[in-house]
């Protein structure tokens, strides 16, 4: 697709509209040259046509002047009109034929009374008269007419048989003494003449000229058919108005083939018209000419702008056609190219600068986004290491005393990699069983170490001890060291004696656990001290109750009671113990423990854990005791 | 939810802080640097008035930056109180135990009282 390439849109388009552009100026200069010419060829006619006019009148004149001479001389030496017509006829050699005609009088006409001089072909005069004429010549419509021709005027031509041998006659009246008129003097033209002066002027080629006379018929024409003939009514009806140049078409009735241009002038001394026809195709023709070379070159110069259009933006452009190429690279991903050296300090350059400095930086972050995310990667590996080293602090899920007496069951479910929340369990002795559920203070990798170190921590210190609040005052003052960023754990610890179910708890602002006894749930109300880390004179209530057979105990921490999805309400601990109260009767810590997590899931519907759960469940296995359940509080 | 925290420090002695929404492992971070702006406007031996009345939920996560914030005071000889908590608030200070209860006020004239009595305490001849 060649017009895909900006470079040679830019060039059509420059063709195109240049080409417009030509079209139009080149259509008004058209018809403004049009207009021009038209009335130069007006002009040039005109000239020619007046030339002609004044040549004919010239001629004519010259004609008219003997007639009037001889008809004064005649008028007065009546006797002599033969011998004056002769001399007149042998000097001018323009007039065929000369005679002078007398009102007969007495109704008769004598010999001489109507003497005539006519030139043969070989060029001698001979002399005649009129009345050898078929008609009586005073009856004639020539005569008639001449006498009424005071000043002398032209007659219509008469023709004898072919048009081209017309003559014209110009009569005068002969003045007499007695009486106003006594006879006419005519003088006789051919018109072969004029017909040959036609063909004489000088005008162009495709031009022909033309004689009308006052009836409108030709006298003489360049196209030799059309004399004796009339002119079309276009024609008749401009020369009546004087309308010239006037355009003449074939559909309008003129007797043209196709339209011309007509200019005519009268002739003076007569009531003649000479015109000049042209046709509009001939007149036009040099200016269509001269158009349609300007419209070639003009082409020929716009395909060249537009070559050079297409060849400049070519040049300008390739640097742009380059970065094209390249920024599909860069979306294909691949950045490693070489870009054109550009110097250049307009747009192209900028842009080519601005596109490697962009794909050395994007370069620059992609290398930074690869190197994150192995951070990443390693840092995932590094938390999952961490998580297995956590979950190795815990002792196992699953545990049950030498005797049977004890079973407990715990899981932990950090929300993230690693958490806060801990559980540990531990023998104290030989009779006694240490249980523990703690919650740091926030989550993630902080409080995994805190964690670690609570767990630790509480392993080593509960050696020697067997209260549950001397294990948290231990433990507590140990947190507390170091402390600045007052990391805290919560944490319930309860001490069990597997020979008689005696429970002692204790808790550093931990939650309640729930005991279940026969088929109730109820919260374990322990008083708690502050949680551990924070003070390190805080003490730590206990509270003792026996468990009876079958008894369990649940501990867990927020995780669990504060369990919720986006904006829901929290789980709370009414819910916890309805989930607790269903478990049946006599179920396994891991049923408690399954059943706790199970239902909690089910609240959240699935949403990603907000907080690290841990939940341990402590039965105590005694069907042989039925003591009654002791209930102590006792203060450290 | 956020939290939103809003200051006034009238006078150089003591400043308050009121909090709104949650303050827990999401919000507590944005707590730490607002208060990093307010406590140097306290100045030693001043008071720092938390109101927590419209604090609706606080976590483990925000009671550790309560503790840290009133370490922080104490370290300057200064004070940490805490005005007029929700009861769900309270019950977590009761329980955890993170801020001594006795800087935990229900009301301004309480916690005035508190104040003046302390002042007492220590303008009073061998006090």
């Amino acid at each position: 697709m060649v017009l895909r390439s900006v470079a040679s849109r830019l060039a059509l388009g420059v063709l195109l509209g240049s080409a417009i552009v030509l079209i139009v100026t080149g259509g008004l200069m058209l018809s403004h040259t049009r207009e021009q010419m038209l009335e130069q060829t007006r002009r040039e006619a005109a000239a020619i046509a007046e030339s002609a006019s004044s040549r004919i009148h010239g001629r004519i004149d010259g004609v008219a002047r003997v007639v009037r001479v001889l008809a004064g001389q005649v008028g007065t030496r009546h006797a002599q009109a033969a011998t004056l017509i002769r001399d007149a006829l042998t000097v001018n050699p323009e007039i065929a034929e000369i005679g002078a005609a007398f009102v007969p009088r007495a109704g008769q006409a004598h010999d001489g009374e109507a003497p005539t001089a006519r030139r043969k072909v070989g060029g001698a005069v001979v002399m005649g008269s009129h009345l050898t004429d078929p008609q009586p010549y005073w009856t004639s419509p020539w005569f008639i007419q001449g006498l009424n021709c005071d000043e002398g005027c032209w007659q219509p031509p008469e023709r004898r048989g072919i048009p081209l041998d017309a003559q014209v006659r110009y009569s005068m009246a002969i003045p007499g003494q007695a009486v106003p008129v006594q006879g006419v003097v005519d003088a006789t033209i051919r018109l072969d003449w004029l017909q040959a002066l036609l063909g004489s002027l000088d005008k162009p080629a495709h031009a022909s000229a033309f004689v009308l006379d006052r009836d409108g018929e030709f006298l003489a024409h360049d196209w030799t058919s059309y004399v004796g003939t009339r002119a079309s009514r276009p024609l008749l009806s401009a020369v009546t108005e004087g309308r010239t140049p006037v355009r003449i078409t074939p559909e309008e009735g003129g007797r043209v083939s196709e339209p011309v241009w007509v200019a005519f002038v009268p002739i003076r001394g007569t009531r003649w018209t000479i015109g000049l026809t042209m046709p509009e195709r001939e007149v036009l023709a040099d200016l269509r000419r001269t158009y349609l070379v300007d419209l070639v070159l003009g082409m020929l110069a716009l395909m060249g702008v537009s070559l050079i259009a297409l060849a400049i933006t070519r040049r300008l452009m390739a640097p742009l056609t380059v970065l094209a190429d390249r920024a599909e690279n860069v979306a294909q991903g691949d950045l490693d190219f070489a870009l054109p050296e550009v110097r250049r300090d307009d747009e192209v350059g900028r842009l080519t600068r601005a596109f490697d400095q962009m794909r050395h930086q994007l370069a620059g972050h992609i290398d930074t986004a690869r190197r994150t995310a192995r951070e990443q990667e390693r840092i995932a590996s590094e938390l999952e290491i961490a998580r297995q080293i956590q979950l190795a602090l815990l002792p196992a899920p699953h545990w049950l005393d030498g005797d049977g007496r004890i079973e407990l069951h715990a899981a932990l479910r950090p929300a993230s990699a690693v958490g806060g929340d801990l559980y540990t369990y531990f023998a104290l002795g030989a009779r006694h069983v240490c249980v523990m559920v703690g919650d740091v203070s926030d989550k993630g990798i902080p409080a995994a170490l805190f964690m670690a170190r609570t767990v630790t921590l509480a392993r080593t210190l509960a050696t020697h001890a067997r209260s549950p609040s001397d294990i948290l005052q231990a433990l507590n003052r140990e947190l507390c060291k170091g402390n600045d960023t007052c990391m805290f754990v919560t944490l319930l610890c309860g001490v069990v004696e597997t020979g008689t179910g005696l429970l002692t708890l204790a808790s550093a602002g931990h939650e309640q656990p729930v005991l279940r006894a026969g088929d109730s749930a109820v919260l374990v109300d322990v008083e708690t001290g502050p949680a551990l880390g924070l003070d390190p004179e805080a003490r730590y209530p206990v509270r003792v109750l026996s468990l009876l057979g079958g008894d369990t105990l649940l501990m867990y921490t927020d995780g669990v009671s504060e369990a919720h999805a986006g904006n829901q309400r929290l789980y709370g601990t009414d819910a916890l113990l309805e989930s607790v109260a269903r478990v049946e009767d006599d179920a396994t810590p891991e049923t408690y423990v399954e059943r706790v997590l199970r239902d909690v899931d089910n609240y959240v519907e699935g949403a990603l854990a907000y907080d690290d759960i841990a939940v341990l469940a402590i039965t105590w296995h005694d069907s042989g005791t039925e003591g009654a359940r002791l209930d102590a509080v006792a203060h450290s | 939810m956020s939290l939103s925290i809003r200051s006034e420090s009238p006078q150089p002695s003591r400043s308050t802080v009121w909090l709104e929404g949650r303050l827990d492992a999401a919000t507590y971070l944005e707590f730490d640097d607002a208060m990093r702006d307010v406590t140097p406007m306290v100045d030693s031996g001043g008071t720092l008035v938390l109101d927590l009345s419209a604090l609706d939920y606080i976590s483990s996560a925000g009671l550790r930056s309560l503790a840290l914030l009133r370490k922080q005071m104490r370290d300057r000889d200064g004070r940490t109180l805490l005005l007029n908590p929700q009861p769900q608030v309270k019950k977590v200070f009761d329980i955890v135990k993170a801020v001594p209860v006795a800087e935990v006020f229900a009301s301004v004239a309480e916690l005035d009282q508190y104040l003046d009595h302390i002042q007492r305490q220590m303008t009073a001849p061998g006090g």
